[in-house]
């Protein structure tokens, strides 16, 4: 862990976080706040810490554990420091959320060991994307950082990605990895009716329209204490919208019939697969809902620009499986340029389907026919660019792009000598001496 | 173990540890940073003479 990290000393005697301060410093690059007394913790802004150091006896007896019972830490890494060998004591903390226990006096290397866990737990979190995802390390790192700093902040978090990437495995995975003990609350914009949107999102009571036989609850009020994931936003009417914009901004609404207003505290996580910038400039989407759902965002990129590692993963899965499975020479071809048209949805439901009926050696047609889609660009050198390329300028110009590449590239390789540059591009020196002149007119 | 001696005792282990700390503070930094050390030896020689008093109050507890 090369970054600076933020930690927070909450300990009341001097000398002691003094030196906790220190002896940090000599662990690891750090950004120290000491904080001398409970009360003064309202005033710090939590999520800017990455870690904390909680004496438990401040100036009144176990007033650690009252700060770890008020939640104030929820989310927060919370390393407890204390004299305190009372086993009730020790487990009470780990019940309230916090993350591990020095017990004083502890040595050097006691704290390098608690330090170490804290590393692992934070890697924890991008191991996990990796293997849920097929996240290369560098995205993972770059979403687990996001996901930390949403679940301690109080921002919604959007994610964006084409069909299939896994937007909601990755909201039910925050949830999970967020250890709340508040409900996950799922829907599909999509699913709602236009027509019962208010009285599906903010509930209704008995008697406020025909049907309504008795009280219910709302999405939102079903969320309450936990989490509310909005998948397909873009799905939902202007109209629409602008109820729900007013709803989670101020977290208060009014259910069907209701004249009693209700409240819902709730972490916001949207997900769609739209643009939704194009949408708003169509009139499709309304900006101020766009900003204010826009907190954290992560896109969770498509499998197309990920082949080695499904292709790695399958190949894991398959040692891994008991039932063994074969490839055949072509089959692997296939499947390692094989371009996942419907992403790990698709890629899982093929798993899935191949692991329950093949067996022995796995030919390349018997691939082609679990796939649900036609892999579309085998062993495809060129890639996409040149496919944009081609569209924009036409095959004449790309030719001679690529012969002047060629040339200046094997020119640069041999040191000028044409000789050289002549057999290992296998040309005529007249061709040579074509593209050559070509390429000076360009440059005068 | 009444909770008074428990928690003399904790006031004991939590001095010790504190002293512990300052000792490692000074032996890195007497050289270097003077300054550092000049503000923890007189938080440690309070710290010290609390403990001392944590010690005899702890020893005429257990006596009684």
């Amino acid at each position: 862990m090369d970054n600076l990290l933020n930690v927070l000393v909450v300990e009341d005697d001097e000398l002691t976080s003094l030196g906790l301060t220190h002896s940090l410093n000599k662990l690891f690059k750090s950004s120290i706040s000491i904080v001398n007394n409970a009360s003064k913790i309202c005033h710090v802004n939590l999520k800017y810490y990455d870690l904390v150091f909680l004496d438990l006896d401040l100036h009144n007896q176990l007033e650690g554990i009252e700060l770890l019972q008020s939640q104030i830490f929820l989310n927060t890494y919370v390393i407890i420091t204390s004299a305190r060998k009372d086993l009730n004591v020790v487990r009470k903390c780990y019940e309230l959320g916090a993350s591990d226990y020095l017990s004083k006096p502890y040595s050097p290397e006691s704290l390098k060991e608690a330090y170490q866990r804290f590393c692992k737990k934070k890697n924890q979190l991008h191991i996990e994307l990796n293997t849920l995802l097929l996240m290369k390390d560098e995205e993972s790192k770059r979403i687990s950082e996001t996901i930390h700093d949403f679940l301690i902040g109080d921002t919604p978090l959007f994610i964006g990605g084409e069909s299939g990437t896994g937007k909601t495995s990755l909201a039910r995975f925050i949830y999970q990895y967020s250890k709340s003990s508040g409900p996950f609350v799922s829907i599909n914009c999509s699913e709602i009716n236009e027509s019962t949107f208010e009285s599906e999102m903010f509930g209704h009571v008995k008697g406020s329209f025909t049907g309504a036989i008795k009280d219910k609850k709302g999405i939102l009020e079903s969320a309450d204490g936990g989490f509310l994931f909005l998948d397909e936003i873009a799905t939902l009417s202007l109209n629409n919208q602008t109820k729900l914009l007013k709803a989670i901004e101020e977290k208060k609404f009014y259910p069907v019939g209701s004249s009693k207003e209700r409240s819902a505290q709730f972490k916001l996580i949207c997900a769609t697969c739209e643009n939704l910038n194009e949408l708003i400039t169509q009139g499709k989407f309304r900006q101020d809902l766009y900003f204010r759902i826009m907190g954290k965002q992560i896109t969770l990129s498509s499998l197309k620009s990920k082949k080695n590692l499904v292709f790695n993963d399958f190949m894991e899965r398959i040692a891994k499986s008991e039932r063994k499975i074969f490839l055949e020479a072509p089959a692997e071809e296939l499947l390692k340029n094989c371009e996942w048209q419907g992403n790990l949805r698709e890629y899982y439901r093929f798993l899935d389907s191949l692991f329950k009926s093949a067996s022995g050696l796995v030919t390349k047609e018997e691939i082609k026919k679990t796939l649900s889609f036609q892999p579309s660009v085998e062993n495809d050198f060129l890639g996409e660019t040149f496919y944009k390329n081609l569209e924009a300028i036409g095959l004449d110009e790309i030719l001679k792009l690529i012969e002047e590449k060629a040339v200046l590239y094997s020119l640069k390789k041999n040191d000028s000598k044409v000789r050289k540059t002549l057999s290992e591009l296998k040309i005529s020196s007249n061709n040579f001496y074509k593209i050559k002149t070509r390429l000076k007119k360009e440059e005068e | 173990m009444s909770k008074d001696a428990d928690k003399r005792e904790h006031d004991i282990i939590a001095a010790i540890a504190a002293l512990e700390l300052s000792l490692e503070m000074c032996k890195d930094s007497w050289r270097d940073n003077p300054q550092l050390v000049e503000k923890i030896v007189p938080l440690s020689i309070t710290k010290m003479e609390e403990l001392i008093v944590l010690i005899r109050d702890y020893q005429s507890f257990r006596h009684d």
